[in-house]
């Protein structure tokens, strides 16, 4: 049984906007070993769900929180995706950036992975609003699968630049090939 | 003589183990000399196909038999020729079965003790007393369900004490061998058939789990070993967590501990390789609690948890209790590092998540009692059925239950259509 997201039951605290929840994301907290339900964000909680969620076949949504875990983490697959030949920290920081900012669909566009899931947004601000949003939330992604991709065997996380792998993880590399639902960014 | 998906336990009564262990399959190989033959020898049947080499001794007209019927079945073994005479615990080709039996040993002074899958059509057991009879000439004949069996060595090594407590013969067996898991909850030694389950996942679900997740790793493994070196991991290194995600964090915190790496050698190619080890080590045996893992199942297979309680809860309602007061494991599957713990806590979740609403029943209401599970592991786990089959034959009554050969020249194979449980032990 897939894990499922916690921000599934407190769907009324946050704003909803074409039906993904706009939770604000931790900005300055960089650990991912923050277990600590109330500041726990949801690109944390995407990160940790990644390697299980990916494993199984199949994952019925049960609430909004769930809508952006799946879009999240379809978003660290695709990275994952993009290390071919595994390339250093500094490059791969750079091409994390690049593509989080990148023209991305936005939900009710073509091209959108999570189709119908998500509405369209109804007006412009709407629209402006989710975009913002999306491209936070990858780009916070982003930067925090950089430090767990190339986090040194042995330093227990939290501390920063001191140690840092010359390769990424290739624990975790090894879940770039699967394709959670069969759908791809 | 227990013949299961993977392997045949071979032995003799009143053996701690099997005296051999050989893969069930047929092809050609070397001889296998079966010891000096013992006060009663045992040999079971059962169904499965096997699919690594066999090293029994065949005589050349098995080879052709053997090229002949070269069927389906998990291949892998570098011999080719392979015949798989036993498909999901039934035995599909007897004429192979015939052959399978030659051992050297001098079957006319003994009895036999055969053990037969759950669900087995009484004209399997017909021909197999045929052949026991007809071409092995055996003394005597038993067929036992293995299910049953499996209690029964479980009842005997339990201690003094719970021998007085726990119903005998009563309990639910959860046998997880190579091939297929079958859960059969047992009464008084009669098996409830209409609440058997069977289940896809087992020991090579498992192995090729490992097989694909090194694959994916791109651990450096030569092809050729592949399927052993996976076997040998999973039997090895593979554990069972108490829950996957959090086993994923004590991963992440500490690698040194958990991460292996194991350094091999290729005989082929003659150079050494190594591998690393990492999160198959616990995600392996997690088919068995969370099949949605594994891509072999098909979708909506239950987990093993889930399927236990489903076949308890089909069984009549007086038996629930005793049947999960007694859960048997058997089968070299079941051998994980805690899995009894584990499907124990799963089954109580199960449970207590369904008794929940009735604590909240009005006082007037029978007073709740908390369902007792107990999962119970032994030694001899592993061989459990071949086990039970050992103790059955030296136990004093096994003679009046056995079927002679008197008996089946007088009236045929027909008696062997039933055999009883003796409960007077």
């Amino acid at each position: 049984m897939a894990y499922h997201s916690l921000f599934n039951d407190s769907g009324d605290r946050y704003r909803l906007c074409c039906g993904c929840p706009l939770i604000p994301l931790n900005v300055s907290s960089a650990a991912p070993s923050d277990a600590d339900g109330t500041t726990l964000d949801p690109i944390d909680e995407a990160i940790e769900l990644f390697r299980p969620n990916s494993l199984f076949k199949s994952f019925d949504i049960r609430g909004p929180g769930d809508k952006l875990l799946v879009y999240l983490i379809l978003f660290i697959n695709s990275c994952l995706r993009q290390r071919k030949p595994p390339p250093s920290r500094e490059e791969a920081r750079a091409l994390l950036f690049a593509t989080a900012h990148d023209r991305f669909p936005l939900p009710g566009q073509a091209g959108f992975p999570l189709g119908a899931l998500m509405l369209a947004p109804a007006s412009r601000e709407e629209e402006e609003t989710i975009r913002s949003y999306l491209r936070q939330c990858r780009e916070e992604a982003g930067r925090r699968l950089l430090e767990r991709l190339y986090a040194a065997p042995g330093a227990a996380g939290g501390e920063g630049g001191t140690a840092v792998a010359a390769a990424p993880n290739r624990h975790w590399l090894a879940f770039a090939n699967r394709r959670f639902l069969d759908r791809t960014i | 003589m227990d013949c299961g998906t993977g392997f045949t336990k071979l032995g003799f009564a009143g053996g701690a183990e099997p005296s051999f262990v050989i893969p069930t399959a047929l092809g050609p190989g070397t001889a296998a000399a079966a010891a000096a033959a013992g006060a009663g020898s045992t040999l079971g049947y059962r169904g499965g196909s096997g699919a690594l080499l066999g090293d029994l001794d065949f005589t050349i007209g098995e080879k052709a038999l053997a090229a002949a019927h070269a069927a389906g079945g998990a291949g892998g073994g570098a011999g080719g020729g392979l015949v798989f005479p036993v498909r999901h615990g039934v035995v599909a080709d007897w004429d192979a079965m015939e052959r399978f039996c030659y051992l050297r040993v001098d079957p006319e002074e003994h009895c036999v003790v055969v053990t037969e899958p759950p669900l087995n059509p009484p004209e399997s057991r017909e021909a197999l007393a045929e052949i026991m009879f007809e071409t092995f000439n055996v003394a005597g004949l038993y067929v036992g369900v293995q299910a049953v069996l499996a209690l029964y060595a479980g009842w005997a090594i339990a201690g003094r004490a719970d021998r007085d407590a726990a119903k005998h013969l009563t309990g639910t067996v959860v046998d997880v061998g190579e091939g297929v898991a079958h859960i059969i909850p047992v009464v008084d030694g009669f098996v409830l058939e209409g609440a058997i389950k069977c289940l896809p996942l087992a020991g090579r679900a498992v192995t090729s789990f490992v097989q694909q997740m090194l694959r994916e790793r791109g651990e450096p493994v030569p092809p050729e070993m592949s399927l052993e070196l996976c076997r040998r991991i999973k039997e090895g290194h593979c554990y069972v967590a108490p829950d996957m995600l959090r086993e994923f964090g004590r991963y992440d915190k500490d690698p040194g501990k958990y991460h292996r790496t194991l350094k091999l050698h290729n005989p082929r190619a003659g150079a050494d390789f190594t591998v690393e080890l990492g999160y198959e080590r616990f995600l392996a045996p997690e088919v068995f609690f969370s099949p949605g893992i594994c891509s072999s199942a098909p979708q909506g297979t239950p987990s093993l948890p889930r399927a236990v309680d489903d076949v308890i809860q089909a069984c009549p309602i007086d038996t629930r209790r005793a049947l999960y007061g007694n859960v048997v494991l058997s089968g070299g599957s079941t051998m994980f590092k805690n899995f009894g713990r584990r499907l124990a806590a799963d089954l109580t979740a199960a449970t207590s998540r369904r008794l929940q609403p009735g604590a909240t029943a009005p006082p007037r209401v029978a007073t709740l009692v908390a369902i007792d599970i107990n999962v119970r592991s032994h030694a001899m786990q592993r061989y459990a059925v071949w086990f039970g089959g050992s103790l059955v034959a030296c136990d004093p009554g096994f003679g009046a239950v056995c079927h002679t050969r008197e008996q089946y020249q007088e009236h045929g194979p027909s008696i062997c259509r039933t055999n009883y449980v003796f409960r007077d032990v």
